[in-house]
């Protein structure tokens, strides 16, 4: 009876310490996604900027750049080893940090590598795009920072 | 020995139930991160009057029927219309000069449009030294370093824009309806991407 209970303690506390082994992983960000300062001729159309995981950049002519954005990078560690990862990041809006008129939509994120797998010491660094795409209703952009808070998703 | 094989089953029970409950987890987990994203929008730049555009100092001669005109070009020489010379015509006395407006702080190497008011007139009145009877010039066609209205920034967003135009004087001025004084207007430039 006593090795019973011993027993059944072991397999309890032993499954209680293995789980959240397998859960554990960290996300850090090297680089946020931007993208960038620029002055846009109108918002007749919707019309979009595509920043690459790379970093490049392409626009609507109605974009007029004045700085580049840039591509976020993500470090993922202390994952398990050698294991395909999914990735993903929800469409979101971004709105004025003051002021009003109307927010942009960030769509569309892309991932370099597109499906990425961990090493042999279970990290792996991605890099990540998007899609800028303005409202389309005709109202002007005020001059603003925009910003929107975006989750990254990563499951294994 | 049956209470151990009991108690061993109903370990084995809730290990077995655990399990399932959480296999969900084990087998794909999941992390998560909070990122900002963000864009800027800058629309404003400076465009700033370096050099009024002035028509200089000259002398009219009218005659109630006819108008003259002055063609400042962008080498800062006014052509005066001499066609009328027995009577409407202008004397100049010191030289125009185009009109410098600088563009600064705009996009690099971006194309903005340049467009001015259709026209100006040029007032004396009592604030320029005249009686307030005396008529106006007008003042458009406009010209300038633009290509077909449009100018390109260099690459650190800046574009020296240059400005002529022509003063023409009132047809119906009758002779020395003209005063002496100054004569001045606002123009309006719009520069847009």
């Amino acid at each position: 009876m006593r090795n019973a209970g011993l027993l059944s303690i072991i397999i309890l506390v032993g499954f209680v310490f293995w789980c959240p082994v397998l859960a554990y992983a960290t996300i850090t960000e090297q680089q946020a996604l931007s993208f960038g300062v620029f002055a846009l001729r109108d918002n007749a159309a919707a019309y979009d900027m595509v920043v690459s995981p790379t970093g490049s950049v392409s626009n609507h002519a109605s974009y007029v750049m004045i700085s580049p954005g840039q591509n976020a990078v993500f470090d993922l560690t202390d994952l398990p080893p050698d294991t395909l990862l999914g990735v993903s990041i929800g469409d979101i809006s971004l709105s004025p940090d003051a002021g009003g008129g109307p927010s942009f939509d960030a769509v569309d994120f892309t991932f370099s590598p597109a499906n990425p797998v961990t090493d042999v010491s279970g990290a792996v660094t991605i890099n990540v795009g998007g899609t800028l795409r303005t409202s389309g209703s005709g109202a002007m952009y005020s001059d603003a920072a925009f910003s929107g808070s975006a989750t990254l998703q990563v499951i294994f | 020995m049956k209470r151990f094989i009991k108690t061993l089953k109903t370990t084995a029970a809730i290990a077995a139930v655990a399990t399932v409950a959480f296999a969900p987890s084990m087998a794909k987990a999941d992390a998560s991160l909070n990122t900002d994203i963000t864009a800027s929008v800058l629309n404003a730049f400076n465009l700033v009057e370096t050099t009024p555009m002035s028509f200089g100092s000259f002398a009219i001669f009218t005659d109630g029927a006819t108008s003259t005109t002055i063609d400042l070009d962008l080498a800062d020489t006014g052509t005066y219309d001499s066609a009328n010379d027995g009577t409407t015509r202008t004397l100049p006395i010191t030289a125009p000069t185009t009109g410098v407006f600088d563009i600064s702080a705009a996009a690099p190497t971006a194309e903005i449009n340049i467009a001015y008011s259709a026209s100006v007139s040029l007032v004396c009145g009592v604030g320029g030294g005249c009686s307030g009877a005396e008529p106006d010039f007008t003042v458009d066609t406009w010209t300038d370093n633009s290509v077909a209205g449009v100018i390109t920034t260099d690459v650190a967003g800046a574009f020296t824009l240059t400005t002529g135009a022509t003063l023409t004087s009132d047809a119906a001025a009758a002779v020395g309806a003209y005063e002496d004084g100054t004569y001045t207007g606002t123009l309006t430039i719009d520069a847009t991407y």
